[in-house]
């Protein structure tokens, strides 16, 4: 698979429910549709919350990375899904 | 002999105790078999003197009262009063009234309103001879109250005597603002000016006085409540909120609560039975908990054509049955290990993920004196009818098996799993 070069990165892991899909709303909101924004979260509920958030709000989830950590790597585009 | 059900004692006693402190008067009509006089029905009369003391029947409904016996072939068997502050002894005025000495003179005193007196008297030239009434189905002395009639009735003895704490028939846990305002006035106007909520969903009014069950029986059939069941039956059925309202819901809760509610509710069965629905395997209602929980689910189908391999399903899965292999254009589903939560369905982002709602029902739960956890032993189930056979079939199982006094989960170790599995099985194959 291609390498994904993100427009921006985002670190929410150490926001807790609801603050982590705050920050990321607050993020992508500053970044034209197309654009990727690369975000990364824990494992467990964030991981299962925020991509469905994004999912409601037009964003696509194109790619999710497990580290070795237990944390996840995703990348979404804006309004990917409008 | 005079024989009358207890239905129709209380039926001369709340309609006494209601236009208490004035007279309350009517008929009674029915048959005559081996000397005794079996009364068939009650007539209640306006008393037209509207008086404590005294009491005239409205002529007109005397004379349709006589012409409904006529058409149902009963006899004018006799009358009733009430006397309201005084005992069960027919007064100088009644016995000067007296004309027929064949009939029967009820009189009820209502004198000690925790122990109201039902008696019966011929008078003949004015004397006065008592006769025998006997109740079916229940005795006349208030001190023999039938607690189990109570009980399964929604009262609940309390502590204190003669009091009750009356339990409400609530289904999936909702009740109307208009019928919620009528269980604010009995609680006022009964109670003790306040209410208790059970531990499963269910309200209680407490501190109802024997003699006013009635009467609060009626006012609440007005706005469509009625008491609970208690005892070995099928008891309150719980639900969250479900699809309805809540956005995590699966399933209708709410409505199939009330079909639950229609259908079983209330059933005589060897002992107790818990029917409880959540919406979702976030299971804020517990279905585990449950004799029979149901549970909604979401049984997920992979369609690969719209599937990108963006890895998000494996990520939000909780049983670990999605192995997505991005560089391989690969996903790996292993379905015996899904627990039907839906997540992959909610969170793909491409639509690769479509989801059959359905019912995941557990058997066996009891949490109790012993605690038991409710086991799944169907496969998820598709439709509301389906449920509805699951249900029945183990109802009729249980009610076949069960000992007296035994809980379901008992049973089911005793009797063996196997056996209701292959019966539930065969009903649902029945198709
Ligand atoms: S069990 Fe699911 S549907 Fe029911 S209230 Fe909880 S989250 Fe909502
Ligand atoms: S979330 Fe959807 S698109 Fe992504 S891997 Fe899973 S099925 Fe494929
Ligand atoms: S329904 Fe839940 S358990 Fe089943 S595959 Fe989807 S995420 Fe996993």
């Amino acid at each position: 698979m291609d390498r994904i070069n993100p427009d921006a990165c985002l670190y929410i892991t150490d926001a807790v429910c609801p603050m982590t899909f705050v920050k990321v709303k607050v993020e992508i909101e500053g970044l034209r549709d197309g654009q990727i924004l690369k975000i990364k979260m824990n494992g467990g509920e964030p991981v299962r919350n925020v991509p469905a958030s994004l999912k409601q709000e037009g964003h696509k989830v194109i790619r999710v990375i497990r580290n070795e950590d237990d944390t996840y790597t995703v990348f979404v585009e804006k309004g990917g899904l409008g | 002999m005079i024989i009358m059900t207890q239905k129709q004692f209380e039926e001369i006693l709340v309609h006494s105790l209601s236009l208490a402190p004035v007279e309350a008067c009517g008929l009674l009509g029915g048959v005559i078999q081996d000397g005794a006089k079996v009364i068939k029905k009650v007539y209640l009369l306006k008393n037209i003197d509207n008086s404590p003391v005294h009491f005239t029947m409205d002529a007109k409904e005397q004379f349709e009262s006589v012409k409904d016996m006529r058409k149902n072939g009963y006899e004018l068997l006799g009358n009733f009063h009430s006397h309201p502050v005084s005992p069960s002894r027919p007064s100088e005025e009644d016995k000067n009234l007296a004309f027929d000495p064949e009939t029967s003179y009820l009189i009820l005193s209502l004198l000690n309103r925790e122990k109201p007196v039902l008696k019966s008297f011929n008078i003949k030239d004015s004397i006065v001879g008592e006769e025998e009434i006997i109740l079916i189905d229940g005795g006349i002395d208030m001190t023999k109250t039938d607690y189990n009639e109570l009980k399964k009735g929604g009262f609940m003895r309390q502590v204190q005597k003669n009091r009750f704490s009356l339990r409400l028939r609530i289904a999936g846990g909702n009740i109307t603002a208009v019928q919620l305002k009528k269980v604010y006035d009995i609680a006022k106007k009964y109670g003790h000016g306040y209410i208790h909520m059970t531990s499963r969903q269910s309200i209680e009014i407490p501190f109802i006085k024997l003699q006013d069950i009635e009467v609060v029986k009626k006012e609440l059939e007005k706005f469509g409540l009625q008491p609970g069941a208690c005892g070995p039956r099928v008891r309150t059925i719980t639900a969250c909120q479900g699809c309805r309202i809540c956005t995590s819901g699966l399933i209708d809760t709410t409505g199939l609560s009330e079909e639950f509610d229609q259908r079983y509710y209330a059933r005589e069965l060897p002992h107790k039975f818990k029917l409880g629905i959540t919406g979702c395997r976030n299971n804020c209602l517990k279905a585990e908990e449950n004799d029979l929980g149901v549970k909604g689910g979401l049984k997920p189908f992979y369609k690969k054509e719209n599937c990108t391999f963006c890895g998000l399903c494996e990520a939000v899965c909780p049983a670990e049955c999605i192995t997505v292999k991005a560089d391989e254009n690969k996903l790996l589903f292993d379905e015996k290990a899904c627990i039907y939560c839906g997540k992959c369905v909610k969170s793909c982002p491409t639509g690769a993920w479509e989801g059959q709602n359905g019912f995941i029902i557990y058997l066996g739960g009891m949490f109790g004196n012993k605690i038991a956890i409710g086991r799944q032993i169907l496969p998820i189930v598709f439709s509301a009818g389906e449920v509805h056979k699951v249900v029945e079939e183990t109802l009729r199982f249980f009610k076949e098996y069960g000992k007296k006094g035994e809980r379901f989960r008992n049973t089911l170790e005793r009797v063996g799993w196997d056996i209701l599995e292959k019966r539930l099985k065969e009903v649902l194959a029945d198709g």
